[in-house]
């Protein structure tokens, strides 16, 4: 069993900003609370979902709604156990481990700040791999485990517990995360360790440790380039400038948060070609030169070839010079299924995935 | 005529620029510096970055600023209830909390909970100087005002920094602007009254400017109100100076020394965001060059100046123009440095006319600020205007950022 201390916790994050561009004081403060819960209460046991027994109840631990809005309106600590308790109570009986349902910046924190604070174990694994917009777009929605009851804890103290089909729960939940100052932190997912086996992307927690132990000693650009198709697979589609920034380009997605973005990114090399990436919350599509290249449930991910940083549809802006990467999703979202729930048409676009007839 | 003088706490380093061009330069003792600099001609401007003596001064002033946040709820623990940044940390001798604060789009989220406390919060642990940072502040700061209000009636004396006259959205990053902006006020005050009369000594009328971390011109009143602007100014001013012996308006700047620091200039001026790590490793709301310490290579159709600095030769594969300054870059871009405003807003707009009629408002406010800070008449013009949806708020957010700037 592999366990996890403060030590571990800024390779963490190194490895979860591949998934999430989130930055600035209040991602700081997170590692920092996290880390001070850690050293009090002791290292958090790191179970793979197989080490559980199958009847441990479990339930996944996520904050929705905006970084921008944590970071205006940071937590208060008492969060977590909050949202714990209050599941608990819904549930009538105890959780015997949390996992993530995201695990990228603080949605990869507040995880093991909650399995802390309730002397429980962390699962290794995640439901996404990526960040998804939607909390039923998930492994764990797409093998049937229930999204609710959920609880939800703001920092203003409010607690909202939902009980609803998967489809209301979302629209519902950012009801109360708008009232609530912009974000909550949620326990959702209540499952158990015997029906998450075959629900959740196995070992993520730690595949970002040690993706994020790389990335941290990689002497330059190339090298870091380099680590991540070996790790992680990635694939460059191209390199270039971003010369353009449009907003509401298309109809919106059905029910999803924030505006559509689109992102023109010309090449350096060859003819110039032209990559264009659509967003909302998070990039969706590449074209180039008018063609699918890539798609969302794969993550779509820019990063700065000067900074060494994630650009996110948030922080990009005209004359960036960035690397166009593709890090290609878990095996299950490549399924029919998955990409019905979070292919491309999931979020509006009258497209088929580059893979959609290839078998995973 | 423009003269551009950078200070340090030992010396003075100033540019002679006229027309865009280089004239003179020379260091020494201020008042002395710009005699000799001006030798008879007409002076119209003297701009001051100051950054390095008000950086130095940070070490000085430690525990000397008592600290209030406005939430809704206590913080539990040392991380969540203190700041992230060891400097904010030493700087701030006293902290309080008050119950408060709203969201982003300015609904309250608890209301202010001042009775118990305002006798309390006006003591200020015994300090002369307090901050006040209330969640929300950046779209609505009523209870920030509040807070002063009734502070300053009980003790009318108390100095007070409120953080949303300093930055924008995220309340650590606009704490820790507020935080050092209180600790610098004495500092920058005399740094001012010294600025101001050497200028003064000077023939004629000429105008007394400071430039800020974002590469802008602000009047010294500004200046003696928000010192923090001034911080990072001699980034912004290295790498406008090197563009402007290179010849150079728009540019990837190179500036090859002890390290190799890499910037962009457009425009005239350098590339800025907001929330970037900058000295001490504080991230400040205000706005700062984006640099990268890194060696990179140029890329597609950059226009390239690098820059020599301290006796370095070697630029390996770098191609462009070559600059080997005979003065000191940030005087040369200080000289050069234009009445300029950053404006940082969260906002909403329900259609694509609302969110055009929004982005005018911020921009005819950015372009007050600049006609505000001794810009000349109709000189005033945006150079830079996104808005950017905010991910996962409800549909209709935006985060704009307005840059602009004018003659002066």
């Amino acid at each position: 069993m592999r366990e996890i201390s403060a030590a571990d916790l800024p390779a963490l994050m190194t490895g979860s900003r591949l998934l999430s561009a989130s930055t600035g004081f209040i991602v700081d403060a997170c590692l920092d609370w996290v880390a001070e819960l850690v050293d009090r209460h002791g290292p958090v046991p790191l179970v793979g979902v197989a080490d559980l027994p199958p009847e441990s109840p479990c339930a996944a631990i996520a904050m929705v709604g905006s970084v921008t809005a944590l970071a205006e309106l940071p937590p208060t600590g008492e969060e977590p156990e909050l949202a714990v308790r209050a599941l608990e109570a819904r549930l009538g009986h105890p959780l015997r481990a949390v996992m993530p349902l995201a695990a990228a910046t603080v949605n990869a924190l507040f995880p093991i700040a909650a399995a802390a604070v309730s002397g429980l174990p962390l699962v290794d694994c995640d439901g996404m791999g990526r960040v998804l917009p939607l909390i039923q777009q998930s492994t764990y929605a797409l093998a049937g485990l229930p999204l609710t009851p959920l609880a939800a804890v703001g920092a203003a103290g409010d607690v909202v517990v939902v009980d609803a089909a998967a489809t209301r729960a979302d629209p519902l939940l950012r009801a109360a995360v708008t009232t609530a100052g912009g974000w909550m932190l949620c326990a959702m997912n209540p499952t158990t360790a015997g029906h998450l086996r075959n629900a959740a992307i196995p070992g993520a927690v730690s595949r970002l440790i040690d993706v994020g132990r790389v990335l941290r000693t990689a002497a330059d650009h190339t090298a870091l380039l380099d680590d991540l198709t070996r790790v992680l697979g990635a694939k460059l589609l191209g390199s270039g400038r971003v010369v353009e920034l449009s907003h509401d380009t298309r109809p919106t997605g059905p029910g999803l948060p924030a505006n559509p973005t689109s992102v023109a990114v010309v090449e350096y090399t060859g003819a110039g070609r032209l990559i264009r990436l659509e967003a909302q919350n998070e990039f969706l599509l590449a074209t180039v030169d008018g063609a699918v290249a890539a798609a969302v449930p794969d993550l779509l991910c820019l990063l700065d070839r000067r900074e060494r940083r994630v650009v996110d549809p948030e922080s990009v802006v005209v004359g960036d010079h960035v690397d166009v990467l593709v890090i290609p999703a878990a095996p299950v979202w490549h399924t029919p299924e998955g990409l019905r729930l979070a292919g491309p048409r999931a979020f509006g676009f009258p497209v088929g995935h580059p893979r959609e007839g290839i078998s995973p | 005529m423009r003269i551009g003088v950078r200070l340090t706490p030992d010396l003075a380093h100033g540019a002679l620029v006229a027309g865009g061009a280089l004239v003179a330069s020379r260091s020494g003792e201020p008042r002395e510096l710009l005699t000799r600099l001006a030798s008879g001609s007409r002076v119209d401007t003297v701009t001051w970055d100051v950054s390095a003596v008000l950086d130095a001064s940070l070490g000085s002033v430690t525990g000397r600023v008592a600290a209030v946040r406005v939430l809704p709820g206590v913080a539990r623990g040392t991380a969540l209830g203190g700041h992230p940044s060891p400097l904010v940390r030493s700087l701030v001798g006293w902290r309080g909390h008050v119950t408060g604060g709203h969201d982003l789009f300015g609904a309250e989220l608890a209301p202010l909970a001042l009775d118990d406390q305002a006798a309390e919060l006006a003591a200020a642990g015994g300090l002369d100087t307090l901050v006040v940072t209330a969640t929300g502040a950046v779209g609505r700061a009523d209870h920030e005002r509040e807070v002063a209000a009734r502070v300053l009636a009980h003790r009318p004396g108390l100095r007070l920094c409120l953080s949303y006259e300093v930055g924008g959205p995220g309340l650590l990053e606009r704490e820790a602007a507020a935080v050092l902006n209180a600790a610098l006020l004495d500092v920058a005050d005399d740094l001012v009254d010294r600025c101001a009369a050497a200028t003064a000594a000077l023939p004629g009328e000429v105008g007394c400017g400071f430039v800020t971390g974002e590469g802008g011109r602000v009047s010294a009143e500004r200046l003696r109100s928000l010192p923090v602007l001034a911080l990072g100014a001699d980034d912004a001013t290295r790498l406008s100076g090197a563009a402007v012996l290179g010849g150079a308006t728009d540019a990837l700047v190179v500036l090859v020394g002890r390290e190799v620091v890499v910037g962009h200039v457009r425009d005239g001026l350098p590339h800025v965001e907001p929330d970037l790590v900058g000295p001490h490793g504080v991230r400040l709301a205000a706005p700062r060059p984006v640099l990268s310490r890194t060696p990179v290579e140029p890329a597609g159709h950059d226009h390239v100046v690098v820059a020599l600095l301290d006796g370095a030769e070697d630029v390996g594969d770098l191609a462009g123009t070559l600059v080997r300054p005979d003065a000191d870059l940030g005087a040369v871009g200080a000289a050069c440095a234009r009445a300029g405003a950053w404006l940082d807003v969260v906002a909403t707009a329900d259609t694509a006319d609302e969110l055009d009629q929004l982005r005018e408002r911020v921009r005819q406010r950015a372009l007050t600020v600049v006609a505000t800070s001794g810009s000349e008449p109709g000189a005033a013009r945006v150079v830079a205007d996104t808005a950017r949806p905010v991910a996962y708020l409800r549909s209709g957010v935006y985060r704009l950022h307005v840059r602009a700037t004018g003659a002066s």
